[in-house]
């Protein structure tokens, strides 16, 4: 991941913390509907899990940003060095099977990703406001990673065959 | 002072069918962006579509929508802009309904140049019907349906939308979700019609695709007003390069509108037999 650059005060900061708790958030909440279509429960749980906790950051963030005018930008302006913002797991990391160990060991994965991104404007920045609110963000999302890893340490690891469908969708009617 | 419009009061309450994994679940994303960024009323956003996974869209919008026939998608479109001027209408496909069902009226409505945004979400498969080789399949894809590949050319679409005069012509790629929703921003901007093809990987059929997260890249070169520069462009390029190709300055189609007809007594004179 690039350096974050660009975030040249604290309403930028907090605009881009913003974005990527509910876009991470919403991301979440589809995949979850995903395995519920195709009735993967327990990968559809975890989702939803994983979509309560960014609301709790959203919250966290939101108080932060009480009374003050974040700037606005569109979806190409943000400063993430990335396709999405940091924490948001691509659509691409899914499978109609997939299990509780393979959600939060992607979601994880993004988790850190986010959490590297904001420690980043925190250790690059010179002023001293920006630094303290990245500090504290970073420490809340900090304890995020924490609590996902907890749920991976309680997932049973898959075993080989994990994806293995007697009638899988590829075959030929 | 009217609140701005989210992604959430674009998206429809419809939950989409897709595989998970696949690449139209982040060309929806990128499309509602699109929408936010140009904060259009929903009632007056049409999207227009055809038949395949990709022409599902218009069912988890909350626009006006119309999920049409095989390859029909713009030639029903073309029709509803040229009663509706005042509608912003983008046009969904995937590259059978497209390139192959569609593939007569892709030439022609770049050629009309109605001001349309045409979306195709290219998998180089037909997904839908379980796995067949599509106009933009690679000659050599090895497949339970096509033993040692097709054995056929794939069509370049950017091509034919320079060649037959698109006004507007890009590539994305779904995995690149802000990227594509600019580029579907510039193509709702322009004039004309604007074609737009966004790679978007089929993970049950082409789980190959999955790759095209690393191969895929931005184009290094800035767009042209110069179709002959975009032309000369195309000929080295290696169909995983996104950006815009080329922004023309040609003026749409738009008839002037007739006078409307409110007594139906009218129509059944006109067509007495």
């Amino acid at each position: 991941m690039t350096k974050p650059t660009g975030i040249t005060s604290v309403e930028m900061l907090l605009a881009h913390v913003h974005t990527m708790a509910s876009e991470s958030g919403e991301r979440y909440d589809e995949m979850a509907e995903q395995m519920e279509l195709h009735n993967n429960e327990r990968a559809a749980r975890c989702f939803r899990d994983l979509n309560r906790l960014e609301k709790a950051g959203l919250k966290r963030i939101e108080a932060h940003i009480a009374g003050r005018e974040l700037p606005k930008l569109a979806p190409w302006d943000f400063a993430w060095g990335e396709a999405e913002a940091p924490c948001t797991l691509s659509v691409f990391e899914v499978h109609y099977m997939m299990r509780p160990h393979h959600v939060f060991s992607a979601a994880l994965k993004a988790k850190k990703c986010g959490y590297g991104f904001i420690r980043d404007i925190e250790n690059s920045t010179s002023d001293d406001a920006i630094r303290a609110m990245a500090k504290t963000i970073a420490d809340g999302v900090g304890n995020d990673v924490r609590t996902i890893e907890k749920w991976l340490l309680k997932a049973t690891e898959p075993g080989e065959n994990w994806d293995e469908d007697p009638d899988p969708p590829t075959l030929p009617e | 002072m009217t609140s701005q419009l989210t992604v959430k009061d674009y998206k429809s309450s419809i939950k989409p069918v897709w595989c998970p994994g696949c690449g139209d679940f982040a060309v929806l994303s990128s499309i509602t962006k699109a929408l936010v960024e140009l904060q259009l009323p929903k009632e007056d956003v049409a999207v227009i579509s055809g038949i395949g996974c990709s022409s599902r869209i218009p069912a988890y919008l909350d626009t006006y929508g119309f999920h049409g026939v095989h390859g029909r998608s713009l030639a029903l479109a073309t029709g509803l802009k040229l009663s509706r001027p005042e509608l912003t209408v983008l046009v969904a496909s995937g590259d059978g309904d497209g390139f192959s069902i569609g593939g007569n009226h892709f030439m022609h409505a770049a050629r009309r140049n109605v001001d349309l945004t045409y979306i195709v979400m290219d998998n180089r498969v037909y997904g839908m019907t379980k796995g067949q080789p599509s106009p933009t399949t690679e000659a050599d894809w090895d497949s339970a349906l096509t033993p040692g590949g097709p054995g056929v050319r794939p069509f370049n679409p950017l091509v034919i939308a320079l060649a037959a005069g698109a006004n507007f012509v890009a590539r994305g790629f779904s995995g690149d979700v802000n990227g594509t929703a600019r580029l579907l921003v510039d193509a709702i901007n322009t004039p004309g019609f604007s074609f737009v093809e966004i790679l978007s990987p089929c993970v049950t059929f082409r789980p190959d695709q999955r790759e095209w997260k690393k191969q895929v890249h931005r184009a290094s070169v800035e767009p042209t007003d110069d179709p002959a520069r975009a032309a000369r462009r195309l000929m080295t390029d290696d169909g995983l390069n996104t950006g815009v190709l080329y922004a023309g300055s040609r003026p749409p189609y738009q008839p002037a509108l007739r006078k409307t007809v409110d007594n139906p007594d009218v129509f059944t004179k006109q067509f007495a037999i």
